[in-house]
């Protein structure tokens, strides 16, 4: 059973760090206005986060059959899995919960300036959209400068 | 927009546009451009997921 559970972390933190990577990609690719790759690296994030959903559940089904093997409430966390796991199982979900918690605070940041970096973006290619909006006269239609 | 047709180019489509007051037409290139920064926002938006922050805490 905690086997089980170790081998799931494992396969989420390779997925988170594919994650990371992909988001630190689209950041790259908005800087260079590179807005096919950007496209391309969307649908790759999008696949990663349906696996990582994928590992969720399977992550949710062993962390289940240890918190009641355990005698822990259910959606217990990770802490309190290790916390009641006999050794060498407690010592080793300990440096995968440290590892996953890395991870997640890299991935928070990346997706924090990711999404700085695309309201900047996506100011700049309205801004001559915004300035091109035509005045409307009070019936509502379109004024030029002959009027 | 004035359509382009036999005798019409598409800049001068776009000038008789403009004479009337009509803004210039959004380029492909940016409305793609802006789909996929709304793609990414969207998908940036929801990393990390919060059940793994729950289960990490």
């Amino acid at each position: 059973m905690f086997a089980e559970l170790i081998e799931v972390l494992d396969a989420e933190k390779a997925i988170l760090e594919e994650l990371v990577n992909g988001v630190d990609a689209e950041i790259r690719f908005l800087t260079r206005e590179r807005f096919d790759l950007l496209a391309q690296a969307n649908r790759e994030l999008q696949r990663i986060s349906r696996r990582l959903k994928d590992a969720e559940l399977y992550r949710a089904l062993a962390a289940g059959e240890l918190e009641t093997y355990l005698g822990l409430e259910p959606m217990a966390a990770l802490a309190a899995i290790a916390e009641e796991a006999p050794e060498p199982w407690a010592q080793m979900l300990c440096a995968r919960r440290e590892e996953l918690v890395r991870l997640t605070g890299r991935l928070e940041r990346a997706s924090a300036l990711l999404a700085r970096r695309i309201s900047d973006k996506i100011g700049e290619l309205e801004e001559p959209i915004k300035s091109a909006e035509v005045p409307l006269s009070a019936d509502g239609h379109a004024t030029t400068e002959a009027e | 927009m004035i359509q382009e047709h036999d005798d019409v180019t598409e800049p001068e489509a776009h000038a008789a546009d403009a004479a009337v007051g009509m803004p210039a037409p959004i380029s492909r290139e940016r409305k793609a451009a802006l789909l996929h920064c709304g793609v990414a926002m969207l998908i940036c938006s929801g990393l990390p997921q919060p059940s793994l922050a729950e289960f990490l805490r």
